[in-house]
């Protein structure tokens, strides 16, 4: 049986219809993962032992009747989510030897239900970045070019559901790295309202914008997903978002559909390729019957700057921990200033930058005037969402400016870095759901995405959406050079 | 606000942060947080769109959606023994016993 580039719909099928067991997925990936990892370099640390205990135990019960959405089902977790007695590196070398004593409520969740963890993804260390350039044990290469950049800072994941080694990963977008490697790696990229799924056992990056969001072939894929991980917690007092529906449609009326084109989003600084293939999107929908009501979200060319000045405060806030004593790297020293200098000293050049910034922007003074000020645009940028979505249901805009750059090409750079989150910090900073979807290829044969952004607590509808748009104008994933 | 971040202020970031740099690391920080600081200036523009559109209450009386919480019971629940087992070996202590932290020697 050809089991290439099979969705998790398709998956589910074949498992329930007994054509195939999870056994035998799970080893299908695990073989792809082996042959074809060391090129891409998606995956930290593969369970081979652990994936196929949990297949078997899948295929146990799938032998006594029981079909949840993702028993059986093979799947990554980027590598800042924590997995009970498996290692959780965040890649950073601070982490290298942490293995996590208990579950993150996702994993358990999924555990429960009967997906089989294959392994940890790669990622951005501790999640800071958007090319997978700074995780500590080397980057992920794009797969559809391997000289060239996956996104970040779930590129693992990104990546790894783009080269077919899972059916599905996991991730986390603190201001666009679930969307952005999505982007580069065509391939669907989820983010949830704020709030909607779990953040216990995700190593905190920016507490108050940080979610776990889906990777996935197709947003039907990643709504199956969200079934089983969203919902309330008692260890995450922030996970209080109730979703409008519990699963998306089959059918989508256009005709009844309102969609924003946001003038700051469409008017600069767009590669040719990626502005044609959103203005197909754009097109298709208008031919359809919905309208397309052009509009404006001022508050937008702000965002980078707002989400750097919040997310390095909380940043440095929550990498405080690191100290040599309580988390990470413990090594002795002659004085206490000494243990902390010489364990903190472990953390890569991004890290570095973003705790200094932090430490600068939470000191009295002129930092404590950009946090203000920061605190304020952000209000703005929520206030504007608001307005539009008097107006509008979605906002279709592009996910990333330009398809993936090269390697090395950005990295002694970091303020070009976090400009590629350029349409990305918004939807973060106002909490609300936002996906990113495969619409289209550059000249080079580069994938291109686009994004849809909705109201608080909207997801399955903006799922909805996203996978009508996925069925009518199919962009199909193309074979991949290095597979044989 | 036109800042620039000296290598001295840099180190003194360092030094807040516990964050020991190399030799040379100063400099190149010093080039890179100016930078993005001279971006983060673009928020004082934003200040004066919000003031001259009038906008001044409705984004300071602002109220997050996303961030409305109700609190739970305060109700102390048992960790899984295996879990506390794991979580006080990493910590090379024993169940019963004080939290040992790495020596500090000197």
């Amino acid at each position: 049986m050809d089991l290439n580039n099979l969705t998790l719909a398709a998956a589910r099928q074949l498992l329930d219809n007994r054509q195939i067991t999870s056994r035998q997925l799970t080893e299908y990936y695990l073989r792809r993962l082996k042959k074809y990892d060391d090129q891409v370099h998606a995956s930290l640390l593969i369970d081979e032992t652990g994936a196929l205990k949990q297949a078997d135990e899948a295929d146990q019960r799938l032998i006594s009747g029981d079909q949840t959405g993702v028993l059986g089902i093979p799947y990554l977790v980027k590598d800042n989510i924590l997995t009970k007695g498996l290692k959780t590196t965040a890649a950073s070398k601070i982490l290298a030897d942490y293995i996590a004593p208990y579950d993150a409520t996702v994993i358990a969740k999924l555990r429960q239900s009967g997906a089989v963890l294959l392994g940890k993804a790669n990622l951005d260390e501790f999640a800071h970045g958007t090319s997978t350039e700074n995780s500590a044990m080397g980057p992920t290469k794009n797969p559809y070019d391997l000289e060239r950049v996956p996104g970040g800072s779930s590129g693992g994941s990104a990546a790894a559901v783009a080269a077919d080694f899972c059916l599905f990963a996991l991730g986390s977008d603190t201001g666009g790295s679930v969307r952005h490697p999505a982007s580069l790696c065509g391939v669907v990229g989820y983010k949830p309202s704020y709030g909607a799924i779990s953040r216990h056992g995700l190593i905190a990056m920016a507490s108050s914008t940080d979610v776990i969001g889906i990777l996935a072939k197709t947003a039907s894929d990643a709504a199956s997903v969200l079934r089983i991980i969203a919902g309330q917690d008692k260890f995450d007092a922030t996970a209080q978002t109730k979703l409008a529906t519990a699963k998306i449609k089959d059918k989508i009326n256009w005709a009844d559909l309102r969609i924003g084109w946001p003038d700051e989003y469409v008017s600069t600084g767009l590669d040719l390729a990626v502005l044609d293939s959103l203005t197909q999107v754009k097109n298709f929908l208008q031919e359809h019957g919905a309208k397309i009501i052009p509009l404006s979200l001022p508050s937008t060319k702000y965002g980078v700057a707002v989400y750097h000045v919040i997310t390095s405060a909380e940043v440095s806030a929550n990498l405080a921990r690191f100290d040599g004593l309580r988390y990470g790297y413990k090594q002795s020293a002659a004085s206490l200033n000494e243990t902390y200098l010489i364990n903190r000293g472990h953390f890569g050049a991004e890290a570095k930058r973003r705790i200094m910034l932090g430490t600068y922007i939470l000191s009295a003074g002129d930092g404590c005037f950009y946090y203000n000020q920061a605190q304020r645009v952000r209000r703005w940028i929520s206030y504007d969402f608001d307005q539009a979505w008097e107006k509008v249901d979605f906002l279709l805009t592009p996910t990333v400016p330009r398809p993936a750059f090269r390697l090395s090409q950005k990295i002694n750079d970091p303020l070009s870095l976090y400009l590629e989150d350029a349409l990305l910090t918004p939807a973060s900073l106002a909490g609300v759901p936002a996906v990113s979807w495969p619409t289209g290829w550059s000249g080079d044969g580069l994938p291109i995405g686009s994004q849809l952004i909705g109201p608080l607590g909207n997801d399955y509808d903006l799922l909805t959406l996203t996978q009508a748009m996925q069925t009518a104008l199919p962009c199909l994933r193309r074979r991949l050079a290095w597979e044989k | 606000m036109n800042m620039k971040l000296d290598k001295q202020t840099i180190s003194h970031l360092a030094n807040l942060a516990k964050i020991k740099l190399e030799d040379g690391e100063a400099e190149i920080y010093s080039q890179q947080l100016s930078d993005i600081i001279g971006h983060l200036n673009n928020l004082s523009e934003a200040d004066k769109f919000i003031q001259q559109a009038q906008l001044t209450d409705q984004i300071d009386g602002y109220q997050f959606k996303a961030a409305s919480v109700d609190l739970s019971a305060d109700e102390v629940a048992t960790w899984p023994a295996d879990e506390t087992a794991a979580s006080l070996a990493m910590t090379g202590s024993q169940p019963g016993q004080p939290v040992t932290i790495p020596p500090i020697r000197g």
